[in-house]
């Protein structure tokens, strides 16, 4: 295969080996044998409280990554002069641009919590079955009510 | 005796990334709620008290910390979406490149923003 | 007097050819009947159609044949009571692997992950009379890891599994990958080490938790896991 690149390879090669990370390709050994179906349907299998929080994360946190320039454009216009002020403020003063800001921000509220749930599991905290269930619950309801006190402080 | 792992390869990558992504999550939280909740409760009404703020000596440190944290954590965390992901290599080559630019260009920009604008 | 229970079961016949289908069964059970497990009505059902097939041996629940998605979620048919479960009892095969015939499915890539970790003792002295001692705290360390029986049920309940079931170890694996780690009497401590850390080994795993969430037996590979990166931090310094 073109990508496999064994150890004593150049700088360029090395750098590919970081950047797509191929180092480690096992042997086919483990490749599927055969054709045979995989029973692999999202919606049939039930995922726990916990998956689905930790899908949530990973989706909010590609949408924070989408929202990183809009973010930096916004803070560069704003700074830049009193009319970029003043054009800024204009763009987020329609409500339902605001209620764009409100998702945004609870976008990031929530990679927030599940985020701080996901740390104190590395800390070993709450890594049992029980509390694991409670603690993805917990990063939903925390957004929920954020909801409510940053709806109320933006939109109002 | 010693085993010898059979593709050992570029080792000692996986714990580096995974240290690093939580070391830039507690920076990029820290200062993401504190501005978050700042602008929130107080914000900005003109040019010269936002400026005042955000280009206040500190402020413009930890803003570039937080954003030095949370590019390293989007680059991060992005690879492992397409690690988990993206099966054929040159999808894996473009996405990768692609995502690598776009972070380094905000990296720029900011640098540009918070440096320049003295 | 007696009830009936309606199932659904994923139905596939290599030599029939043609896609996986979901097939309808409805069963009567007698009332007065013992408290059925899952498996004692898969029993039955086989016995009305002789064509479907499943895994099954021991029937207690110890030798990990009879993994299945059940209503959406893993677990072994043989300690699942029938009473626990809604209808239509919906039946797949585990999820991720590829499938032989209706519940079978083809374990190879979860065995060759085991295998990947060494599962057994490393030890260079040379052996003693009667045996390898430890402290009791010594061996309570493996309490909690020994007890796997290889169901499959945590590894295909692992979105990072069912992505890269090839590189990453899987739960299951790593759970005892720990277990030899966690072994006052192992001696490979740093090269079981140096094999885990890659991009994809051990560290495909997110916390997502759906292991230790699914185990029938109530083990917990996330802290397994967990004690194997605080063992590799520790070893940085």
């Amino acid at each position: 295969m073109l990508f496999i690149i064994n150890d004593n390879a150049g700088p360029i090669k090395k750098a590919f080996k970081y950047w797509l990370c191929v180092d480690i390709l096992p042997p086919p050994m483990n490749a599927a044998p055969q054709k045979r179906p995989v029973y692999l349907n999202l919606f049939q299998i039930r995922l726990p409280i916990g998956g689905m929080v930790s899908i949530l994360h990973r989706v909010t946190g590609v949408l924070l990554v989408l929202a990183l320039p809009l973010a930096v454009f916004l803070l560069q216009r704003s700074l830049e002069s009193a009319a970029g002020f003043a054009q800024v403020s204009a763009w987020l003063s329609p409500w339902p641009v605001r209620v764009l800001l409100l998702l945004l921000a609870l976008t990031f509220l929530q990679h927030l919590y599940s985020g701080i749930r996901h740390l104190l599991l590395d800390l070993d905290i709450g890594v049992d079955r029980s509390s694991s269930r409670n603690s993805a619950w917990l990063t939903l309801v925390a957004t929920a009510l954020s909801a409510v006190a940053l709806g109320w402080l933006i939109l109002a | 005796m010693k085993i010898q792992p059979q593709y050992i390869g570029s080792t000692r990558r996986g714990l580096g990334e995974w240290f690093a992504q939580r070391v830039s999550a507690v920076v990029a939280a820290a200062f993401g709620l504190y501005f978050l909740v700042a602008l929130c409760l107080a914000p900005p009404t003109d040019l010269e008290t936002w400026r005042a703020w955000v280009l206040g000596g500190g402020m413009r440190l930890a803003l570039g910390l937080f954003f030095a944290a949370t590019l390293i954590h989007a680059w991060i965390g992005m690879r492992s979406v397409f690690l988990d992901y993206l099966k054929p290599m040159s999808l894996r080559l473009v996405v990768s490149t692609a995502t690598g630019l776009g972070l380094a260009v905000i990296a720029l920009w900011v640098a540009a923003l918070l440096l320049g604008a003295v | 007097m007696s009830t009936f229970r309606q199932f659904s079961i994923y139905r596939y016949d290599p030599d029939a050819g043609g896609e996986p289908r979901m097939q309808s069964y409805r069963l009567e059970i007698p009332d007065g009947s013992r408290e059925l497990m899952l498996l004692d009505a898969l029993g039955m059902l086989k016995a009305q159609d002789e064509s479907l097939a499943f895994r099954r041996s021991c029937r207690e629940g110890v030798c990990g044949s009879d993994g299945m998605n059940i209503n959406g979620r893993n677990g072994l048919a043989c300690i699942t009571p029938l009473r626990s479960i809604k209808d239509p009892v919906t039946l797949r095969p585990l999820p991720g692997l590829p499938v032989i015939r209706d519940l079978i499915v083809d374990m190879t890539q979860f065995y060759n992950q085991y295998r990947a970790v060494k599962p057994w003792l490393i030890n260079h002295e040379p052996e003693p009379e009667i045996e390898r001692l430890q402290t009791p705290a010594e061996r309570d360390q493996l309490d909690g890891l020994y007890e796997c029986i290889l169901c499959g049920c945590c590894s295909t309940a692992c979105p990072s599994f069912w992505w890269n079931p090839d590189r990453f170890l899987g739960p299951a694996a790593l759970l005892q990958s720990w277990r030899f780690l966690a072994d006052s009497r192992d001696q490979a401590t740093a090269e079981r080490l140096d094999d885990l850390e890659d991009p994809y080994r051990l560290f495909r795993c997110h916390t997502i938790m759906n292991c230790s969430d699914v185990c029938p037996k109530n083990l917990n590979p996330t802290k397994a896991i967990g004690k194997i990166k605080a063992a590799l931090m520790k070893r940085v310094g």
